[in-house]
């Protein structure tokens, strides 16, 4: 069962051939098992999730359910009533949230199981999970590398079986570089296409939740059920929802795709270069135009990104002040003290980083040149973006420049940053990406592509992935870590 | 040239305290992402105007104005590290007056 | 006195708290006084994961007060964080608005003592939420613990900037007593300075005469009545002027209000610099504002105070001291006129309402809105009155009291208690010969010249009659019957 994909064990939930509480036991007994060399988790809710499984298995509408009995893990940034999220922090190590995030009811009301909270570099600053405050999370491929991040928790879950499917959140390639590091398809939405009311905000107007799946199947099947308009989330969009699964079999015609111009690949892994023209060919074989862009602003992507999301970062972390709820420092006797090393105690380094680096960038006499400089190169970004895919229907990029790199590998911050190359820019522009793995490296570790589409046009990216899927049929390579 | 970056000014507007070592240790680290991040100020954008700036073009949603559940006090309160009386608890604010600005 | 050499600046920062339901960007409720924090959820509180949704409701009333000030509205304006570390602010931000407010450039115009008119500008209107509230004292460990309630949080507020174009402490308190009565018409506050629901600073500066450069000024906060905004501005007038009268220098700085001490201090400085980080609220749209939903507001915009006021003078010929008092707030000025239009007697109207509706509600402590008496029966009253079915005294002193009482008209009462004027002359005759007759000896003195005796029958009659003769007619019949008396004496 543990390779078998989220949609079949829905049918076999709702058909009733197996029973939601078999299918949890199962899983967590996958994770009993795993967990120990993977930590991919920060709680597991067994007996939640068993209760939420007996719940489904008594309920006479289970064929209404897409999600019927299938487990989700969750990143620990999104809210969950009465079951802990810390945000891989030690400011929210003990938060009980009165409230579910959107798109946990919406998993809910669609059958699913939240079966537990996964690791994430804090606050979703990372690209590692290394930023953890509790422990860092291994790769399923190789446990000595890391399974990227700031997902690496919701990825390694994933990968390594302990459950079908998982939610990430992506600002800057979070769910996309992770999935590309354990071999999964991964999704970043639209901007406003899933609500994010109920995520923990790292860098508000970057931040989308997403997906992560073993096949695009499993990932369009997820996409759809937490893709919607909701009345909480100002920035949500009221666009209808494509049945994504029923038109991934649609075919698709004239293809027209781009790809980054090779000056943009000059720094890259060679074997995730070989990845990358690798799948160029596999597309002209489907029929695919390719042409080549000149996107001037893509470089500066990076830097313009490094300056908006810790600006905003910067002021969403203020609420954390040891008031209201998380940790305080409670033999601080004086205010300014208390909210001092509250924070400073609170935080992790790559937090406090970023803190200090926005806090800057939006201080007096610094707005306009940082701050207000990045807001602009972003519209030059997303000005370049609309120009692109007015001539081609897809950018494709890889997904990372290298694949997993091992624990400690990127001591020094810029390098880490610098692993964001290809994912920062859909952030910025808005767009939809997903990123899905094609092949591996000698090293047995996964390479990722990225496709990239216009506003709201996450169906016909499934599709072109689905395309890809079935000519590089990765998931064979799964079998070597089984 | 970018602007050396002053961080006991910034820790105090975001309310950080970091000990000798870990100055130590960030100001360079700081100082070299400002660098880096420093090439945007540099980039002619002379181009695209202020009211541009916003990425959506969309007009914020309104709301209806109808009283909705809201939580408990205990709810409101569950996740305090201090609170008596349904109020929360804080150190003293030593300075007069109330916070509105 | 040094204060004569200088011209004083002032303007006034206003915080009108809206009456909507609810909050401006959660559906919590805003009623005031309730268990504290019984009024909260993720929004307010400023939990992990929650968005604002605006407030439809506080935009329209955003628009009301812009419309009636003459503001320009802006048809996209951009909400904006304001960063800074308070207890009793959740987020660490509050969201208002900076760089495009919903509306600015508007202004009010006040009335000088010599009856001239000064418009003081007003350079913008923000839509912005309000803080928690932070209990400070009366708790035994007030004196190492702040207590905080977030019921206030995410309250709707108009931030109402106004131009240093005051010139005087009382144009100060004339400006915000206009501006209070105009937030009461609108019915976007309730104008409660006591409960916080208007707040007022005021920044203050002086220049020497004919100067065209201004002063150095102070902010002074937290000024909560009229009373203490009259005073803390003047002190602090003559507070800057011996300072410039010693060749010292202002320091720009905030201040506060000792009402005890009378006088304004310096509010300890915060270690910080007031560097807010502004920046646009990305949980936020741009708030677009339509030609249509002005449209819309504008045709629902009640007469304004001063509009009102015109139309007092103009159409019920009411004197300019009697409009403007009847005018001051718009509950009052509806009763006035369901008075007036019910009885037709526009000037007795507004007697009655200036002074014993008034009267009234001061010694029961009432709000109008509360004033028993319905319109239509006090009306009643007043035309008993003109048409002399009642003496002005037994009105006031015995049918008024009676209707405050039992809430019953006033014809009702009169009958039940016998009180309709007499004005029948037969019968008042034979009561003037009965009285003369039994009284000799006043008589005697009028026989003798003491013309001043009248007045002793008057009361006779009065007392005789309980008051409801008709005043004029005891007067002329007693007169007649005492000269008639006197002939037939001296016959």
């Amino acid at each position: 069962m543990i390779f078998h994909s989220a949609l079949k064990l829905a049918q076999a939930v709702r058909k009733r051939e197996i029973s939601a509480e078999e299918v949890i036991n199962y899983f967590l007994r996958q994770i009993e098992v795993k967990e120990a060399g993977i930590k991919a988790f920060i709680t597991v809710c067994a007996d939640q999730a068993l209760e939420q499984a007996q719940a489904l298995d008594r309920r006479t509408d289970l064929p209404g359910l897409p999600l019927a009995g299938v487990p989700v893990a969750i990143k620990d940034n999104i809210v969950t009533k009465g079951i802990k999220t810390t945000c891989a922090s030690r400011i929210l190590a003990n938060f009980y949230p009165p409230y579910d995030a959107t798109v946990i009811k919406r998993l809910k009301e669609a059958g699913a199981v939240i079966i537990g909270k996964t690791n994430l570099d804090e606050f979703a600053m990372g690209s590692s999970t290394e930023n953890s405050a509790f422990y860092p999370t291994r790769n399923p491929w190789n446990l000595e590398c890391v399974p990227g991040g700031s997902s690496g928790g919701s990825a390694a879950a994933v990968a390594a079986g302990e459950a079908p499917l998982a939610l990430g959140s992506d600002t800057g390639g979070s769910v996309r570089q992770p999935a590309a590091f354990c071999g999964l398809v991964g999704l970043k939405p639209t901007y406003g296409r899933v609500s994010r009311y109920g995520l923990i905000a790292f860098a508000s107007s970057l931040d989308q939740i997403g997906p992560l799946a073993r096949s695009v199947e499993d990932c369009a099947l997820l996409t759809r059920v937490i893709s919607g308009h909701d009345q909480h989330d100002s920035t949500s969009s009221p666009r209808s929802v494509p049945d994504y699964l029923a038109e991934l079999s649609q075919p698709l015609e004239n293809i027209k795709v781009g790809i980054i111009s090779g000056d943009l690949l000059k720094d890259v892994n060679p074997e995730v270069k070989e990845a990358f023209y690798f799948t160029v060919k596999q597309l002209e074989e489907e029929g695919a135009q390719i042409e080549e862009l000149h996107f001037s602003s893509w470089a500066i992507g990076l830097p313009c990104y490094y300056i908006i999301a810790p600006s905003e970062a910067s002021s969403n972390l203020a609420r954390y002040d040891g008031v209201r709820y998380g940790y305080r420092d409670l033999s601080e006797k004086q205010l300014l003290s208390m909210y001092q090393t509250t924070r400073t105690e609170g935080f992790g380094a790559e937090v406090k980083r970023r803190i200090i680096l926005g806090t800057f960038a939006l201080s007096a006499g610094y707005y306009e040149a940082y701050y207000g400089q990045a807001s602009k190169a972003r519209l030059l970004i997303n000005q370049e973006f609309r120009q692109a895919l007015d001539k081609v229907d897809f950018i494709l990029t890889p997904a990372t420049p290298e694949p997993a790199f091992s624990f400690g590998a990127k001591a020094d911050p810029i390098a880490m940053y610098l692993s964001d190359i290809f994912t920062v820019t859909a952030n910025l522009a808005g767009v939809p990406a997903l990123t899905l793995p094609v092949r591996c490296s000698a090293k047995g570790l996964p390479i990722g592509i990225q496709l990239i589409s216009d506003f709201f046009q996450e169906s016909e990216l499934f599709r072109l992935a689905f395309l890809v899927e079935k000519k590089v049929e990765f998931i064979k390579e799964y079998n070597k870590i089984n | 040239m970018p602007e050396k970056i002053d961080i006991d000014y910034v820790c105090s507007l975001a309310a950080l305290r970091l000990s000798e070592e870990e100055k130590k240790e960030l100001a360079p680290q700081l100082q070299r992402i400002v660098e880096w991040i420093a090439q945007i100020s540099s980039l002619n954008l002379t181009g695209i105007k202020d009211k541009e700036l916003s990425t959506v073009s969309l007009a914020t949603p309104l709301r209806k104005d109808v009283v909705q559940g809201s939580l408990s006090p205990e709810e409101a309160l569950a996740n305090a590290p201090e609170k008596e009386n349904e109020l929360f608890k804080v150190p003293r604010v030593i300075e007069g007056g109330d916070s509105q600005e | 006195m040094s204060l004569d050499k200088y011209e004083i600046t002032i303007g006034l920062e206003i915080h009108a708290q809206l009456l909507t339901k609810s909050k401006l960007f959660c559906a919590c409720s805003t009623q005031y006084g309730e268990t504290p924090n019984s009024q909260t959820c993720p929004v307010c509180l400023g939990l992990p994961g929650a968005l604002p949704v605006l407030n439809e409701e506080a935009v329209r009333m955003a628009i009301k007060l812009a419309l009636a000030i003459g503001a320009k509205i802006n048809q996209r304006s951009i909400f904006a964080r304001k960063n800074y570390f308070y207890p009793d602010l959740p987020k660490g931000y509050q969201i208002t608005q900076y760089h495009i407010p919903v509306a600015e450039d508007g202004y009010l115009e006040i009335e000088l003592g010599d009856g001239q008119k000064k418009r003081i500008g007003i350079e913008r209107i923000n839509l912005e939420e309000d803080a928690g509230k932070s209990l400070h004292e009366g708790f035994p460990d007030s004196d190492e613990k702040s207590y905080i309630d977030f019921n206030r949080s995410g309250v709707p507020l108009l931030e109402i900037v106004g131009r240093p174009e005051i010139n005087s402490p009382d144009e100060a308190v004339q400006f915000l007593q206009l501006f209070r009565i105009i937030l009461q018409y609108l019915e976007i506050c309730d104008g409660n300075m006591e409960e916080g629901s208007l707040r007022c600073d005021a920044n203050l500066s002086l220049r020497p005469k004919g100067s065209s450069e201004l002063g150095t000024k102070t902010e002074i906060k937290n000024l909560n009545s009229f009373r203490f905004l009259q005073k803390a501005l003047s002190y602090e007038a003559l507070r800057q002027s011996e300072r410039l009268a010693k060749g010292l220098p202002i320091l720009q700085e905030t201040r506060l209000w000792d009402e005890k001490k009378g006088q304004t201090f310096p509010m300890r400085s915060k270690e910080e610099a007031h560097d807010y980080r502004y920046f646009p609220e990305p949980d936020l749209l741009p708030l677009v504002i339509s030609k249509e939903l002005i449209q819309n507001v504008q045709e629902a915009l009640p007469e304004l105070p001063q509009e009102k006021k015109q139309r007092f003078i103009q159409e019920y010929g009411l004197p300019n001291h009697d409009a403007q008092l009847l005018t001051s707030s718009r509950q009052l000025a509806d009763y006035y006129e369901a008075v007036a239009q019910n009885c037709g007697l526009p000037k007795q109207a507004s007697n009655w309402v200036m002074r014993e509706v008034r009267q009234t509600l001061k010694e029961k402590n009432l709000n109008i809105e509360d004033f028993p008496l319905a319109p239509q029966n006090l009306g009643a009253l007043i035309q008993l009155v003109e048409k002399g079915t009642l003496s002005i005294r037994v009105a006031k002193e015995e049918v008024y009291p009676e209707m405050l009482r039992t809430g019953k008209p006033p014809q009702v009462i009169i009958e039940e208690r016998g009180l309709t004027q007499i004005s029948d002359e037969k019968q008042l005759l034979s009561l003037a010969q009965e009285i003369i007759s039994s009284n000799p000896k006043p008589f005697q003195q009028y026989l003798q010249g003491k013309t001043q005796v009248v007045g002793f029958f008057i009361g006779q009659m009065m007392k005789a009659t309980r008051g409801k003769a008709n005043p004029q007619l005891v007067k002329k019949i007693i007169t007649e019957v005492l000269e008639e008396e006197k002939r037939k004496h001296h016959e």
